[in-house]
């Protein structure tokens, strides 16, 4: 894949892949327009960190569709990155790079979301960092999904998902009051009977709700629905029976589209459906956001002499602890080959990985505490961890965008 | 091999360990609801794993709390509590396979003698035997950034907000002052004691599947805040009976006695205890029982004399001593002589070979409790003189 360069593509392009390599950049048409109008309304800096800034901080404004897209088309390189080493890594699943290459833009939404730009922090190495965990934990719940039935499922979800779901579907605030609460009674009752999956008998381990649990379960909606608001008519078994099955068929198309179904317009293929006026009057001038950049750079400086710091206590690991950040940041070693490399266990190479970053993290923390003359506040600490994280992938990143410092 | 493809070496993956989760099933059997045998039993695989990893590798005076209380709390309430030093980690597991969301009951939160300092999200998943601790934060974390859920009693932040390296934690909770983790606690109830004995005959029972949102909770978390109430209401769910009721003192003096409660002669064979409450015994008007009390596999003999002093009081002694043919108590253990509002008047302890005698005066309907520790169990009796 070769990187992009103009301002106008970084915005406004989408990476094709056929099934495992990289083909293209695409143009879409909308966003190129969109693109070439605030180039020339807002005056042609080639700055792509005040370009992506300037999205960004729309997107914060408004959250609307148009600056996410923009903002996905923007971190089409990351997306690739992390869909290609997961795809590496697993290259036996029956997903495509293509496949993960969807998954990854799909997610961008909650990369933004979980962004803060007042760290200073390069939106691209965040989207890196947060894109890898999110991919592995998608796959990790479609593994476990494929093989729940409904039942199984619906006790497998989290309250805020199987609100989400019902969201979704456009249920309204009373009915999902009302179903929200019958899946708790659902939960209350129904159990897995075997301490551990038995994959014998086909990977069930909960009989089936039988009429009688159903009725349990009934009972205990109709007797406590009360107590917690809840309005409507009692529920008979029946009524709970199907209404339940519907909410587990809900969840799973919710959380776990077939990948070729994936919303398309999060991944930016489908904007015609945009309107074609795009300009918002409400938008910020790019001159604001550049203003804040500069803040940002004050920021840049503190950041040079915390790589400084970083580099030092790096520099002090033991050699065994320095080719295992190698390794695992730079060559993408998975867990089992790192093992194998250090002919140890799995086990072993995760806590030697993570003692050496906690002698890193704690060079940071003590720097940090030299420059505030106090310790780091919880919230700070918590930022500074993420600093670690993205310091590491930076730092080790060998591909043309994540140039070594 | 028990890690999944997925795990990461900087994912904080900890391998459930073969015999103790065989035992943890088998133990969570002993709950009386459904939804509380599978809740003790994620609860004990999450505490026992994270426990001996945290010991293992990061604090090695880590330890539980609240111990006396499991597992029958997990008929009620999910979650365990670890103790460092002066700091708690509340350890929160799901079995969700999203894990969108850290949930935490609000027992955790608002109770004072249950709050903790940092929230540990555990995600467990039984059938690969293994947890992983997705991230913490902070108790003024949860409450600022979090928000409540009142439909369930649960404050709730997104999983994306947590502090994920865990390394975080090790490196900075000696640092910070109650004040920087915490903040305000939501005011609990006042509970006279019979407004508790009536909870507690309401909601002690196994049919009462959701005890925890079925009253008011500042009522609910002021009857938890009290060890001895929490334990009865959990001990009457258990044994489908009403806990014990306290022995009535008075009326040993007049030759009747409660089940369980021993002519010392019968329970004391070997000659020096025979003969030191043969003495004791001997004084007029005393009268001396004992009760067997069975921890983990040990037991030992709670004896009370009583002695009537005029019309008003009564001059009590207890003793705590290993029972016939064992000559030690089953562990260290430790005796305290509580009020009814569970403040302690009294208190001792001895190691495995010693016993522990305390002396007090008592009025007539006066009421009292002895809680006696030992191996991490706690019993507790109940008295009025």
């Amino acid at each position: 894949m070769r990187p992009r360069e103009q301002i106008l593509d970084l915005f406004s392009t989408f990476g094709q892949v056929e099934v495992d390599h990289f083909c293209q950049w695409i143009s879409d048409p909308k966003l190129r327009r969109s693109m070439q109008r605030c180039l020339l309304e807002q005056g042609a800096t080639d700055s792509e960190k005040v370009w992506s800034l300037y999205w960004y901080k729309n997107w914060q404004n408004q959250n609307q569709g148009l600056a996410a897209l923009h903002l996905t088309a923007y971190l089409q390189e990351p997306c690739y990155w992390v869909a290609q080493k997961i795809w590496r890594q697993f290259n036996k699943t029956e997903y495509t790079l293509a496949d993960y290459l969807q998954i990854a833009s799909a997610e961008v939404p909650r990369v933004l979301k979980g962004f803060n730009v007042d760290r200073g922090n390069n939106l691209k190495s965040f989207a890196t960092l947060l894109l890898t965990n999110v991919l592995k934990d998608n796959l990790r719940q479609r593994q476990s999904a494929d093989i729940c039935s409904e039942w199984a499922l619906l006790r497998k979800v989290s309250k805020k998902r199987v609100v989400e779901a019902m969201q979704q579907v456009g249920l309204t605030p009373p009915e999902i009051e009302e179903l929200r609460f019958a899946w708790v009674c659902f939960g209350t009752l129904y159990v897995p009977n075997q301490p551990v999956l038995n994959q014998t008998s086909g990977g069930e381990r909960s009989a089936q709700p039988g009429a009688q649990l159903w009725v349990a379960i009934t009972e205990l909606y109709n007797n406590k629905r009360h107590g917690q608001a809840i309005g409507g008519l009692d529920w008979t078994a029946d009524q709970m029976t199907t209404r339940l099955a519907k909410l587990a068929r809900w969840i799973r198309a919710y959380l776990y589209p077939a990948i070729d179904s994936l919303n398309q317009a999060k991944s930016g293929q489908d904007t015609s459906e945009l309107q074609d006026d795009l300009t918002d009057p409400t938008a910020l001038s790019l001159l604001d956001v550049a203003i804040q950049q500069e803040e940002t750079d004050q920021r840049l400086i503190q950041r040079s002499h915390l790589q400084t710091v970083l580099q030092q206590a790096l520099e002090q690991l033991d050699a065994s602890s320095q080719e295992l950040l190698i390794l695992f940041y730079q060559q993408g070693l998975s867990q089992q080959a790192l093992a194998a490399h250090f002919r140890t266990s799995q086990p072993t190479v995760s806590r030697r990985l993570k003692k050496a970053e906690e002698c890193l993290l704690s060079a940071l923390i003590q720097w940090s505490q030299e420059q505030l003359n106090k310790f780091s506040t919880p919230d700070e600490l918590t930022d500074i961890t993420l600093m670690l994280k993205e310091w590491l992938i930076v730092q080790y990143a060998n591909t043309p965008a994540h140039p070594r410092p | 091999m028990a890690f999944t493809p997925y795990t990461e070496p900087t994912d904080w993956h900890l391998e459930i360990d073969p015999a103790m989760q065989a035992l943890a099933w088998q133990q969570s059997r002993s709950l009386p609801t459904l939804w509380g045998q599978w809740n003790a039993y994620l609860n004990q695989l999450c505490l026992e794993t994270c426990l001996q990893e945290l010991r293992h590798d990061y604090l090695p005076d880590a330890h539980s709390e609240m111990r006396g209380d499991l597992p029958q709390l997990w008929d009620g309430v999910n979650g365990s509590l670890i103790g460092v030093d002066n700091v708690r980690l509340a350890l929160i597991p799901t079995d969700a396979i999203d894990h969108s969301e850290l949930v935490v009951p609000q027992e955790w939160v608002d109770i004072p003698s249950w709050v903790a300092d940092y929230y540990l999200a555990v995600q467990v998943d039984s059938d690969q035997a293994v947890i992983r601790i997705a991230g913490y934060v902070t108790h003024r974390q949860l409450k600022e950034r979090g928000y409540y859920d009142s439909s369930d009693r649960t404050y709730c932040l997104e999983t994306d907000r947590l502090t994920t390296d865990l390394n975080a934690l090790w490196l900075s909770y000696a640092h910070y002052t109650a004040d920087q983790v915490k903040t305000v606690l939501m005011p609990l109830a006042t509970l006279s004691t019979p407004q508790a004995d009536q909870l507690i005959q309401r909601l002690g029972t196994a049919n009462e599947l959701m005890p925890r949102l079925e009253v008011p909770f500042s009522m609910w978390g002021a009857l938890l805040d009290n060890p001895a109430w929490r334990r009865r209401l959990f001990q009457q769910r258990q044994t489908g009976n009403p806990a014990p009721l306290a022995t009535r003192l008075s009326n040993w003096l007049q030759g009747q006695f409660e089940a369980g409660w021993q002519s010392a002669t019968d329970w004391f064979a070997s000659p020096p205890v025979a003969a030191a409450m043969r003495s004791a015994a001997s004084q007029e008007n005393q009268v001396c029982r004992v009760k067997h009390l069975r921890f983990g596999e040990g037991q030992l003999g709670l004896m009370i004399s009583l002695a009537a002093i005029g019309d008003t009081e009564v001059r009590i002694e207890l003793q705590v001593r290993p029972t016939e043919g064992t000559g030690s108590l089953p562990g260290a253990t430790e005796v305290k002589l509580l009020t009814v509002e569970n403040r302690v008047i009294g208190q001792a302890s001895a190691t495995i070979t010693e016993t522990i005698q305390l002396q007090f005066r008592a009025n007539y309907q006066e009421r009292f409790l002895i809680e006696i520790t030992c191996n991490q169990e706690t019993i507790t009796e109940r008295f009025t003189v």
